[in-house]
């Protein structure tokens, strides 16, 4: 063992990390993000899942001792209000339509829950013997959003027993919009695996293959001998969006046959999303590139993309609880369209119709980074 | 007006890199047919040179480049398929055998499936490496991988072959086939051959040389250069091309104030 090797050893490598700005920056600013993220995503638990309820109450006659102006509905709607697991908005009675709502409750889209209070909540709470059917519409595909709406019901219900000093006999009727109450994580997750698994094979194939092409100098043999900018881009999406498809049935495949996963929709149609996904990500993958000098900095890049697309995309849990800062970051992410759109073809069975805004949104955003690799991707030295 | 004389006919071609000039008003041109060995040290900027007529780089304004008769950049794309192009990098996919590395390359030249088929065969004798064929690269001898730069630089039988430092890094051997090659492509074919290197001796090689050091310092037929010299320095033995070189950049040197050769 030498102590002025190790020392010297240890000198140049400080030496060239201080001379890698690039790096230095990432050492930096990478724990931190980090930290946020994990902060937010684990942290707390999943928060602020936005529910609505629609409030049919028409009050009690005044059964001492109870007052005529006591909403029971109200009580309930309060508790809601002050559950940290969910965002509740009212709708009012005159805007209400059962059939609308019923299409928003899709997480993704809208939100997750709607509580229905019937007419006679207040009235007939005092009397055991009298049956009150409280109406909720959830979606349950995303299997954590819809523990956080029933806990905040069941901070609901205490409530309520509370002020009636004696136990509810509410009647919860759950009406599954969206999945189903013996939804396993596994459910909701693998939508997103087949995502997150065409972003990385996307991310080490296409940024790792451009930057070597960028290195070794093939590129610019490829560009002397004519090869348009736009049949360089085209070649590399043809075959890397083939090798996605690929991968993804070999994912379906173990899903389906090791973890008993259900697919309702149509394969076709999660082969076009996810195939219009992997375009995305061959783009980001290609702007990746670009801004690589050498193989390092294109590593650089794989945890730059890979953590918010894991994160923000409502993957691994729902975004709703996070600060708004990152809620807009989820809404550039082509995975979080992909996710939304593959899990309500997957687990619901719905068409592109169901899901339009998500689907012209992943459209965009792939169309978007393409233009922007194209436009950035410059084969000169 | 373009000149129909030429095949490459660069003018006050100047480069700079924020405050570094790169190159500095050099012109040369090359007639058809002609081996012209582009000479100089290391940082002399001969590659530099060729990235800019290959429009890897943007020259300077006020600098004029003709190739094949096409004025470089703006008319770049009507003349690429009639270049080879050996860069100073292997650049070739080390992963790939050497037939799948020129059947790569052979496509993106547009060339038929039939006429690759020739092509390759006839181009794989040449370099000597017809036996070789199926090997793949990362597995070959350095020289094996140079001559197979060479080989995809060929196929599409290109009327300029422009090759940057081709000769670097190879045995001596090896050095003297590749410039048997070249003496081929251009007494038979009739191939304009436009060669950097920095072994001066390789000058010898050549119809005409030209050294550079930012600029064409001096150019003309190899042996009228070293006569030159002899006459000016009234020796009795023909001086060596380094002894020219020297000479040469002394010149320069003086007149500029400017550091030489090291």
């Amino acid at each position: 063992m030498g102590f002025q090797q190790i020392i010297a050893i240890t000198k140049k490598n400080m030496q060239s990390l201080i001379k890698d700005r690039r790096t230095f920056g990432l050492l930096i600013f990478m724990p931190i993000f980090m930290m946020l993220i994990f902060g937010y995503g684990f942290g707390q638990g999943v928060k602020n899942i936005p529910i609505k309820v629609v409030n049919f109450d028409e009050g009690g006659t005044g059964i001492p001792p109870f007052f005529n102006d006591t909403y029971f509905s109200s009580i309930g709607i309060e508790s809601l209000k002050k559950s940290e697991s969910v965002r509740v908005s009212e709708i009012p009675i005159a805007n209400f339509s059962l059939v609308n709502e019923k299409s928003k409750i899709y997480g993704g889209n809208n939100y997750y829950a709607l509580i229905i209070f019937p007419e006679n909540f207040t009235e007939d709470m005092p009397y055991p013997n009298r049956e009150i059917n409280l109406e909720i519409l959830i979606d349950a595909s995303e299997v954590q959003a819809a523990a956080a709406v029933q806990s905040s019901i069941v901070e609901m219900l205490n409530s309520i027993s509370n002020a009636i000093g004696n136990t509810t006999h509410l009647k919860l009727n759950y009406d599954y919009v969206a999945g189903s109450p013996d939804f396993r994580p596994i459910d909701t997750l693998a939508p997103g695996i087949l995502s997150f698994a065409i972003l990385l094979f996307m991310i080490l194939n296409v940024t790792g293959g451009f930057t070597k092409e960028k290195t070794t100098g093939t590129l610019y043999r490829v560009v002397a001998a004519k090869t348009s900018k736009a049949d360089i881009l085209l070649g590399y999406m043809l075959g890397n969006s083939i090798i996605a498809l690929i991968q993804s049935s070999l994912l379906l495949t173990i899903s389906v046959f090791l973890f008993n996963l259900h697919i309702v929709g149509s394969l076709l149609l999660l082969y076009l999303v996810l195939f219009i996904y992997a375009l995305s990500c061959i783009g980001i993958g290609i702007l990746a590139a670009s801004f690589a000098k050498t193989d390092i900095q294109a590593f650089q890049f794989i945890p730059i993309i890979l953590i918010p697309f894991m994160f923000f995309s409502g993957f691994i849990f729902p975004i709703d609880g996070f600060p708004e800062i990152f809620q807009w970051i989820s809404v550039a992410i082509p995975m979080t369209y992909s996710i939304n759109v593959s899990r309500a073809i997957m687990i619901n069975g719905l068409g592109l119709g169901d899901v339009m805004f998500d689907f012209i949104m992943l459209l965009v955003l792939t169309a978007l980074f393409l233009s922007i690799a194209i436009l950035i991707f410059k084969p000169k030295k | 007006m373009i000149n129909k004389e030429f095949v490459i006919n660069i003018e006050n071609l100047s480069k700079s890199f924020g405050n570094f000039k790169a190159l500095d008003n050099l012109s040369l041109n090359i007639r058809k047919g002609e081996i012209y060995g582009l000479i100089g040290p290391n940082g002399s900027g001969k590659t530099t040179t060729i990235n800019i007529l290959f429009g890897f780089l943007k020259a300077d304004d006020g600098s004029k480049i003709e190739m094949l008769g096409h004025s470089v950049p703006s008319e770049l794309s009507n003349i690429l398929r009639s270049i080879g192009y050996v860069p100073q990098d292997l650049s070739l996919y080390m992963d790939l055998s050497i037939i799948q590395n020129l059947q790569f390359f052979g496509k993106l030249y547009n060339i038929s499936t039939a006429f690759l088929k020739s092509s390759i065969q006839e181009i794989l004798k040449l370099v000597d490496l017809l036996q070789f064929k199926n090997r793949v690269l990362n597995k070959c001898s350095g020289g094996m991988q140079r001559r197979t730069s060479l080989a995809v630089a060929l196929l599409h039988k290109p009327k300029l072959l422009i090759l940057d430092e081709p000769t670097v890094g190879i045995d001596p051997e090896l050095r003297y086939t590749f410039w048997d090659y070249f003496k081929t492509l251009s007494t038979e074919q009739g191939t304009t051959i436009l060669i950097t290197t920095h072994y001066l001796a390789e000058s010898v090689h050549c119809d005409r040389i030209g050294f550079i050091n930012k600029k064409i310092i001096v150019s003309g037929e190899p042996h009228e250069l070293q006569k030159q010299i002899q006459e000016k320095n009234n020796t009795k033995e023909l001086p060596s091309m380094e002894d020219v070189f020297i000479h040469w950049n002394k010149q320069i040197s003086i007149s500029e104030n400017i550091g030489g050769i090291k």
